[in-house]
């Protein structure tokens, strides 16, 4: 049997004073936490020291307040965040490991093969449960979290645009009925982002590539560009359109709230990521803007444009 | 409630007898009872400030009880299973074990500045994280025979992960991860 209770200091301090005795020399700077210092290798300590990289959780300095944990291992009832500070990742049996240094109590079986002592979390009951327990090389419960988790912490660390919308006639000013309205976006955001999450022995990068936009024009009408659009030059002929990116109003914004249509640009950005040896995709994420076109009547252009 | 645990307690502890001096101690020490078994708070989402407080308060006591364990590296102390359970009490009945077999103290105490920085009292058992960003700079070890610094390896500042939960309707702290100096 091994778990057994932790709530009491007898056996955490029976195990403890195992431990001294038949593990290795312990490098510790001086300090009162010299000894109590994990070791960034151990997945239990990165747990924790890479717990910037947990999701769904307040920074320290507040920069997320108010985001929700949104980011869980496990499912249904099993739910649970995939780490917890000092007590490690969780298992897909609905458990927290770490690799320990401890030895096992007395009695354990070691396995066949490769592997280690993991310490063994369980919580559940309004209980803490565990103990020290053995599992193979790159199986079990506790294996290091698959590269596609750490890829979601990857993923929660990209910092992506939100679109600065353009147009020509700028949205400042009237945009004209019957005349072609140019859309593009600001070039600074139409490129790739990545960011990397580590956990002992993997890497995971994530790619935030923007695919799309999705303009919806306030008429009712939706455009899609494949790119962030064709900046407006002077020279080009006003009454042509934009070649990738545009819209032609054939109706005033004048009945709607404000006198203005509402025009929002989204772009998609599709997830790529890789490490642990393996490469995938997550779900697309978007980045939101929006501005006010006023849209006006112009009986000449109306005419001229329309010949 | 607390002798069930405790007699369940006492089962689990046989199958490690020999090293378990220990035990003796702690058991035997009423500043080891807890003092919690007349009062069991039920966790509610209302119980929210004074949740976040209680695991404060259980953080701050671990480490405080560490410091008092600390200057006679006494690992034995009672006290140390006050506020600690878990990895988080192994972790530093290790350390201090360490520290009495090497002739070295430490005096002195950290500065603490803990935060709670996520709350989840509706999870089964209730959590908490507090991160802290810890001073060590007068929290240093001693050789007991020279009563000098061990060594001139300054202290600093550490960030600190702690998970904290309300077992048996106490906070204590679960795990710790204590980062390298610098690191905050």
């Amino acid at each position: 049997m091994l778990t057994k209770r932790l709530v009491g200091s007898c056996l955490t301090s029976a195990l403890g004073v195992l431990l001294v005795v038949l593990s290795a020399p312990h490098a510790a700077a001086d300090d009162g936490w010299g000894s109590v210092q994990c070791n960034a290798s151990d997945p239990g300590c990165t747990a924790t020291a890479g717990s910037t990289e947990t999701v769904g959780r307040r920074e320290r300095n507040g920069n997320r307040a108010g985001g929700s944990s949104d980011r869980s291992c496990g499912s249904g009832a099993l739910e649970m965040p995939c780490s917890l500070p000092g007590v490690g990742w969780a298992g897909d049996d609905g458990c927290y490991y770490q690799r320990s240094a401890e030895p096992p109590p007395p009695g354990s079986v070691r396995g066949s093969g490769a592997g280690g002592w993991f310490y063994r979390i369980c919580l559940g009951g309004n209980e803490v449960s565990g103990g020290v327990v053995w599992l193979p090389d790159g199986g079990g419960p506790a294996a290091p979290p698959p590269p596609v988790v750490i890829a979601r912490q990857a993923v929660d660390r990209l910092t992506l645009p939100d679109p600065v919308i353009a147009a020509s006639p700028a949205p400042g000013l009237e945009q004209l009925v019957s005349v072609p309205t140019w859309l593009w976006l600001q070039r600074g955001a139409w490129r790739d982002r990545s960011a990397t999450a580590t956990v002992p022995g993997v890497s995971v990068t994530a790619t935030a590539t923007p695919t799309k936009v999705t303009w919806s024009m306030g008429d009712g009408t939706r455009v899609v560009c494949r790119g962030p659009g064709t900046p407006y030059r002077g020279s080009a002929n006003a009454t042509a359109g934009s070649p990738d990116c545009g819209h032609t109003y054939r109706r005033s914004s004048a009945g709607q709230p404000g006198g203005i249509f509402q025009v929002t640009a989204v772009i998609s950005w599709s997830i790529s990521w890789t490490g642990g040896g393996e490469s995938g995709t997550l779900p697309a994420l978007e980045t939101t803007s929006t501005a006010g076109f006023r849209v006006a009547e112009s009986q000449a252009l109306v005419n001229a444009g329309a010949p | 409630m607390r002798g069930v645990g405790r007699a369940r307690q006492g089962a689990a502890i046989l199958a490690a007898i020999a090293v378990l001096s220990a035990c003796s101690s702690g058991d035997g020490d009423p500043a080891t009872q807890s003092p919690s078994s007349s009062t069991t708070p039920t966790p509610s989402a209302s119980s929210s400030p004074s949740a976040e407080a209680e695991a404060l308060a259980a953080y701050r006591g671990m480490w405080q009880d560490m410091v008092t364990a600390a200057r006679t590296s006494d690992y034995q102390s009672p006290l140390l299973a006050r506020h600690a359970t878990g990895p988080a009490l192994t972790q530093i009945v290790q350390s201090l074990y360490r520290d009495k077999k090497d002739g070295v103290v430490t005096k002195g105490e950290p500065i603490l500045d803990p935060e709670v920085t996520e709350t989840a009292l509706d999870a089964d058992p209730p959590r908490v994280i507090v991160e802290d960003c810890g001073d060590s700079s007068k929290w240093l070890k001693y050789r007991v025979s020279t009563g000098k610094l061990k060594d001139n390896v300054p202290g600093g500042r550490r960030h600190i992960a702690a998970t904290v939960v309300r077992t048996e309707g106490q906070w204590k702290v679960l795990g710790i991860a204590v980062s390298e100096v610098g690191t905050c």
